[in-house]
């Protein structure tokens, strides 16, 4: 049995517990807002973006001109693909099981791609991935840009640094595929993981295969003849190049949505716990003080009783 | 005889810069200025770093203008969009703001060590301010 300065101490301690991570569940509340006007302000780039590339990339199709680089898969090797795989975490703890999902379908990626005979490399965007895919897989980690860094939030500039990196390792045929696995928001409540590939460039069929659909006056009324200048090829190719960096943009906002959103339901319950714990803990000092008062009388009595 | 109006939008990956009907909106092409006009035939374009004038009443007012520094210009039959990269209000472009950015890219590009993804970014900064400093004469 605890004494009761114990069980005072323990409440207290809990309560300051509490205090923490209910500030932090209203920081990453914000933050998550945040994020959320982020990726609502992207969207209609986005989408936009893709319409074009469809309608563009559907003409060249009817024309006999060689298809864009980055649209076009690699010849298949002798010796098995090159996968570079782009695993996005957060560079943060304590958001749940968040982190621990991405790098449980990294793993389980690589193991599958290996096991085809590929050779994976790895590219980690967020520290808590890169931590916990060190020790097995450190030796396919490229090394990009100084992650020891961490980006407070996520920028344009960054999403087409990464991009232009990537361009330069497909186009010199260093790797053959990009894929991502990335934390998809679906709700407050569920954030996905995602994997998708992001070199070759595989054009979005239709617009509803995009994660957002808002606004449905989307130009796809699909118009086969359409102007191009200077050229369709370079129209196309500009295009490709700039959907890798939006996209890769876009892949940075969702994660950084799923993983505040994570952190708040997970400082939430935090939050609660410990208010729970504070009860129970109180009521049992509650309980232990009226014990030791009862005690204290009954040997008042008995003592005045033997007199 | 009223002039016609289009919807037009101006469009950056982080955010939408404007949107609305307009007479006519002038852009820097690639290979060289043209202007958009209701009813123009559907059309793709690059565009190069520049300014880009939209003129919402008439000609006659003075029109809002951004810099951009690329991207793609797309005439549809639903009106015209422009997805641009760097874009910014012209009156929000500083000059002394833009050398002052522009001495500290470079001097960061100079550093002796410098890892690829950074090394675009600045790079791609660099191609940025060096285009507005343009733009801002």
């Amino acid at each position: 049995m605890p004494s009761l300065k114990d069980l005072k101490n323990r409440i207290s301690s809990v309560r300051s517990t509490r205090k923490i991570t209910s500030a932090m569940k209203m920081v990453a509340a914000s933050k998550l807002r945040y994020a959320q006007d982020q990726a609502h302000k992207s969207d209609p780039y986005a989408q936009h973006l893709a319409a074009l590339l469809r309608q563009t990339e559907a003409q060249q199709a009817l024309t006999d001109l060689p298809r864009s680089r980055m649209l076009r898969s690699a010849p298949p090797r002798e010796d098995g693909a090159r996968v570079l795989l782009l695993v996005v975490t957060s560079d943060r703890g304590l958001c749940g099981a968040f982190n621990g999902m991405m790098v449980r379908e990294a793993r389980r990626r690589i193991a599958a791609l290996e096991s085809s005979g590929a050779h994976v490399q790895l590219l980690c965007l967020g520290r808590k991935g890169r931590d916990q895919l060190r020790r097995v897989h450190g030796a396919k980690m490229l090394a990009l840009f100084d992650d020891k860094i961490p980006r407070r939030r996520v920028e344009l500039s960054f999403a087409e640094g990464v991009a232009a990196a990537l361009r330069a390792l497909f186009e010199a045929g260093e790797v053959d595929e990009v894929h991502a696995v990335f934390g998809h928001f679906k709700s407050a409540i569920a954030q996905v993981v995602t994997w998708e590939r992001l070199l070759p460039i595989s054009v979005p069929s239709t617009p509803a295969s995009l994660p957002n659909q808002e606004n449905g006056d989307m130009t796809d009324s699909a118009a086969p003849e359409i102007l191009s200048e200077p050229n369709l090829a370079i129209v196309l190719d500009r295009l490709a190049a700039r959907f890798l960096a939006a996209r890769l943009y876009g892949i940075l906002v969702d994660s950084a949505v799923s993983e505040q959103s994570a952190r708040t339901m997970a400082m939430d319950n935090a939050t609660r716990n410990a208010g729970e714990m504070i009860d129970r803990l109180t009521l049992v000092y509650n309980r232990s003080r009226q014990a030791a008062i009862t005690r204290e009388l009954v040997e008042i009595i008995s003592g005045a009783e033997a007199l | 005889m009223p002039t016609l109006r289009f919807p037009f939008a101006l469009v950056t990956a982080e955010r939408p810069l404007f949107q609305g009907d307009v007479t006519l909106v002038n852009v820097p092409g690639e290979r060289g200025d043209y202007g958009v006009l209701a009813g123009h035939a559907p059309m793709a374009t690059t565009l190069r770093a520049g300014i880009l004038d939209v003129f919402v009443q008439d000609e006659s007012a003075p029109p809002e203008r951004f810099f951009v520094a690329g991207g793609f210009g797309h005439v549809t039959d639903n009106g015209f969009t422009v997805l641009a990269e760097g874009a910014v209000s012209l009156k929000d472009l500083d000059r002394t703001q833009v050398d002052r950015d522009l001495a500290a890219v470079r001097e960061a590009l100079a550093a002796a060590t410098i890892l690829p993804v950074e090394k675009a970014t600045l790079e791609s900064r660099r191609a940025l301010l060096e285009a507005q400093r343009q733009a801002v004469g």
